[in-house]
């Protein structure tokens, strides 16, 4: 249970929503913030400080790394680590494992018929 | 100046370092966020909700920065006579709480008066003390490092930030409380100055 939490803490919602918006190929900056707000049905728009602020994070932790840049270095891909795909899983099974009781628990909404 | 250019010097408010690494992909960003807006209403919005996000991650970043140097380059002297330092201001801070929460909680005697003047400006004035010490002979120590005179490693604070913050808190702690004239602003002593804090500021404003 504790090493369960612990894992969950281990990515904020705009870390996990930045790394699934990296799952399916490198982007730059603006490429990540349309897909998280695509991803989210528009409820995480990230600004460019807290955007960035957390992609510096990711990358000390090892979760993403530079993959390559424009001539002026002023858009940078990005793309996920191995690291950072298995940290994805880790709270993708998570959540899952939360859904999968949530439902034997007649706690989601279609569950109940409502 | 364009919107674009008055962001990008907002971000030089983050430190070095960051700002070196993201500041040009932030604005490139903001750029491509602008670029994309239909009419200059939306723009405005998405710049003014971009700069309105500035501030807390520009004290987060640098309080990150601070924290880093803190546990890595500060020396273990200067953290430990900064923690002392800090210690020695709790009693005022204690006692200025605890005066305008109980306002007749302090005890009126003279010998309390004594003790209290003492936690409320004498301790202030060892801290200050503890930090010019501390910091003299961290610049002395850094000279005979880096062969760079005791001034030129005075000025270079990044280190020891700790020190120099507690101790310019020390300073101001204890100007404020023996510093002006306090018979003129009625309350006679600092320990009643803590006392009745309110009316010692309104005295100092009509001062």
């Amino acid at each position: 249970m504790t090493n369960m939490k612990k894992q969950y803490n281990q990515l904020p919602q705009v870390a996990f929503s930045i790394l699934l918006a990296l799952s399916l190929k490198p982007r730059h900056g603006y490429e990540i913030m349309k897909q998280v707000e695509e991803d989210s049905d528009s409820k995480i728009r990230l600004s460019p400080g807290a955007l960035y602020g957390s992609i510096k994070q990711l990358r000390e932790q090892g979760l993403i790394e530079e993959y390559s840049s424009d001539e002026q270095g002023r858009r940078r891909y990005y793309r996920m680590t191995e690291q950072g795909r298995r940290s994805l899983n880790a709270e993708l099974e998570h959540y899952e494992k939360s859904v999968l009781l949530a439902r034997q628990r007649h706690v989601l909404e279609f569950e109940m018929g409502v | 100046m364009s919107l674009l250019t008055a962001y990008e010097k907002l971000t030089h408010l983050y430190p070095k370092s960051y700002r070196e690494t993201y500041g040009p992909q932030m604005v490139q960003t903001l750029a491509d966020m602008l670029h994309d807006q239909p009419n200059s209403r939306a723009r405005g919005i998405t710049w003014t909700k971009a700069v309105l996000d500035l501030p807390i991650n520009i004290i987060k970043q640098n309080f990150m920065v601070m924290e880093a140097i803190y546990t890595t380059e500060t020396p273990q002297f200067v953290r430990r006579n900064s923690q002392i330092s800090v210690f020695l201001l709790a009693p005022f801070f204690i006692l200025v709480t605890l005066n305008e929460i109980l306002p007749s909680a302090l005890p009126q005697t003279a010998t309390w008066d004594d003790i209290l003047q003492f936690l409320v400006a004498g301790m202030p004035g060892f801290a200050f003390l503890l930090c010019v010490a501390t910091f003299f002979t961290w610049a002395a120590a850094e000279h005979r490092q880096n062969r760079k005179s005791v001034w030129h490693n005075l000025r270079g604070i990044r280190s020891s930030w700790p020190l120099v913050t507690v101790g310019v808190l020390s300073l101001m702690i204890v100007a404020f409380m023996l510093g002006h004239d306090s018979v003129h602003c009625v309350m006679g002593n600092p320990v009643k100055e803590v006392r009745n804090l309110n009316a010692t500021f309104l005295c100092l404003r009509q001062d």
